[in-house]
């Protein structure tokens, strides 16, 4: 008897049952009044009331639809991101319990995901905290050793591992200034503010940037591209990007290789290209470079961290473009960026 | 969405010179599956906001949102049922229905709903509040503590989403208490319930998620054991 409980089913069977009664009462009452000689009226009487239970399960199963209709389209709102969205359910019933199951459901995992929002915060806020606190001990250390170079001129044993510890110096502040960037992007926190620049100058401003290494190291840097494509980028993060591929083909170059920045328009789309001559990747690396602290057992570089690619494509994909490389071992290796956002295309941008 | 929310609760009895302001103006907001403990002096509203949270008295204004429902403007029949479904209660007083066994007494909300209770569930609960030699009896039969154990599987039972509890461990002893907070605090963490527990004791307010006083109707947020 428990489905009695539903105020529609029990509307629906006190409906029918009258129906029926009034059937037979009156039905009795005819067949009584005109001694059983009353076809049509009993045909009347019967298609009446088979008429009338008919529509009364049309009335009743119209409006379960229309409740089930208005409860998807609740789960439906959910789903595209309302995640204030609940389903009626304060009357009576076993559907209205599943109504409340569901709503149930609906506020736990909404719960569950400001958890997760808030554990990434926290994480982020920790990691942030202790590399801010790395960088005053590094300063000192840094000055330290510099102090102690300057004293050890005549003590060349001294001397060799006070250079040996800046370069260590170097790699841990290297690490944290990584590491902040990376923590920095991926909480998503960080505002990407997007401006129209030119490609060519910022390609210029990285050419600057390693045009002292290239010496030291004998490589050529090579730009080539058009000097008047803009892109709408952020240019501190954009530079940053290429930059740590430029930085990647001079860590896998020899000294008389050649490293080649390109950029082009290929119809709404800019590509920018990072080739080396240098020697490329291993087969089995280049399914994981881009992750995290990914060391490969072949790299010659043995002073990397393993931060750089990873950051490179963080960025890239926050500004809705892809990265991907190319790379034969030993001949050398292309990194090829696509981007959206050049000028006269910016309807199509997503901020 | 947090799921409970207040605005400007304020409760006055009595009127002109002889008006007694329960509660003054009180506004906080508990997002799900936090576990909030209220201090307090005697007499400094405690209850009466519980009771305005789980609507069963009238503010003279202010507004309480449970889960994005507006309690105090849903109808009578609404309300009973939304009550049933989603708020749990633990009086000071108990209230258990004196005709009913333990174990009656605990499925009770359950079977108003026209629902079956769940057998292992219950084991399970009975175990933990150590009522499983007590489950056939009546209230009658009970001491204040395991009266009270009664009260709290109750409330439990039906995994509401906010638990409202007055006092919930004040005739219990050492051990009971800290069995009771585990499990409403495991509650809180495992089916992301909300609780809002009243208690004198400093050191069990010290195991909530957040403190909040009253005191002489008015709210003071301590803030959260996280910030």
């Amino acid at each position: 008897m428990r489905i009695f409980t539903n105020k529609s089913i029990k509307a629906l069977f006190i409906g029918m049952s009258l129906f029926l009664c009034c059937n037979t009462i009156l039905s009795q009452v005819i067949l009584w009044q005109f001694h059983g000689n009353c076809p049509l009226a009993l045909f009347m009487l019967s298609l009446f009331m088979g008429c009338g239970i008919l529509l009364l399960s049309f009335c009743y199963f119209h409006k379960q639809h229309k409740i089930m209709e208005t409860a998807v389209a609740e789960i439906e709102d959910y789903l595209t991101g309302d995640t204030d969205a609940r389903i009626e359910c304060d009357e009576e019933g076993e559907l209205y319990r599943l109504f409340h199951s569901v709503n149930t459901l609906v506020s736990v995992l909404n719960a569950h995901t400001e958890n997760e929002f808030r554990t990434k915060e926290f994480l982020k806020d920790t990691i942030s905290d202790i590399s801010h606190q790395l960088k005053t001990p590094l300063a000192a250390l840094n000055i330290y050793n510099g102090i102690l170079q300057s004293e050890t001129e005549n003590l060349p044993d001294l001397k060799e591992f006070t250079i040996l510890s800046e370069q260590e110096l170097d790699r841990i502040e290297a690490l944290v200034q990584n590491l902040l960037k990376i923590t920095r992007l991926d909480a998503g926190t960080i505002i990407i503010e997007k401006n129209f620049e030119n490609v060519s100058d910022m390609m210029h401003d990285i050419e600057q940037h390693f045009a002292y290494r290239a010496k030291q190291e004998q490589k050529e840097l090579i730009l080539s591209g058009d000097d008047d494509i803009s892109l709408f980028c952020d240019r501190e993060w954009m530079i940053e990007a290429v930059s740590n591929l430029v930085k990647n083909a001079f860590d896998h170059t020899d000294a008389g290789k050649r490293i080649c920045v390109e950029w082009k328009q290929m119809s709404d789309l800019l590509q920018i290209v990072v080739e080396d001559n240098g020697c490329g990747i291993h087969s089995e690396d280049i399914y994981h470079i881009f992750k995290r602290f990914y060391r490969s057992r072949f790299s010659k570089d043995t002073q990397g961290i393993g931060l750089g690619l990873p950051l490179a494509k963080t960025i890239v994909e926050l500004h809705g473009g892809n990265m991907k490389v190319d790379s034969v071992l030993g001949k050398g290796s292309a990194f090829t960026i696509n981007l959206s956002g050049l000028e006269g295309n910016i309807t199509k941008l997503s901020v | 969405m947090n799921l409970l929310e207040v605005k400007g609760i304020s409760k006055t009895y009595g009127a002109g010179e002889t008006a007694v302001h329960a509660l003054k103006n009180v506004s906080f907001s508990v997002p799900k599956g936090e576990f909030v403990a209220v201090v307090g002096e005697s007499g400094s509203g405690k209850s009466t906001l519980l009771n305005m949270l789980g609507a069963l008295d009238v503010p003279t204004s202010g507004k309480v949102w449970i889960d994005g429902k507006d309690t105090f403007s849903m109808k009578e029949k609404h309300l009973t049922v939304f009550r049933r479904r989603n708020i749990g209660f633990i009086f000071q007083a108990f209230n258990l229905v004196p005709e009913l066994t333990v174990e009656q007494n605990m499925v009770f909300p359950v079977l108003l709903d026209y629902q079956k209770p769940n057998k292992k569930y219950l084991e399970d609960l009975l175990d933990i509040l150590n009522l499983k030699e007590r489950r056939d009896h009546l209230p009658s039969q009970l001491s204040g503590g395991q009266q009270q154990r009664v009260a709290i599987g109750r409330a439990l039972f039906t995994r509401p989403a906010l638990i409202l509890a007055d006092e919930p461990t004040g005739n219990l002893d050492s051990k009971n208490t800290s069995e009771v907070i585990a499990l409403l605090k495991e509650a809180s963490k495992k089916y992301e319930q909300t609780i809002i527990m009243i208690t004198h004791s400093p050191g069990i307010a010290q195991t909530a998620d957040r403190i909040l006083q009253v005191s002489d109707g008015e709210l003071t947020d301590f803030g959260r054991y996280r910030e």
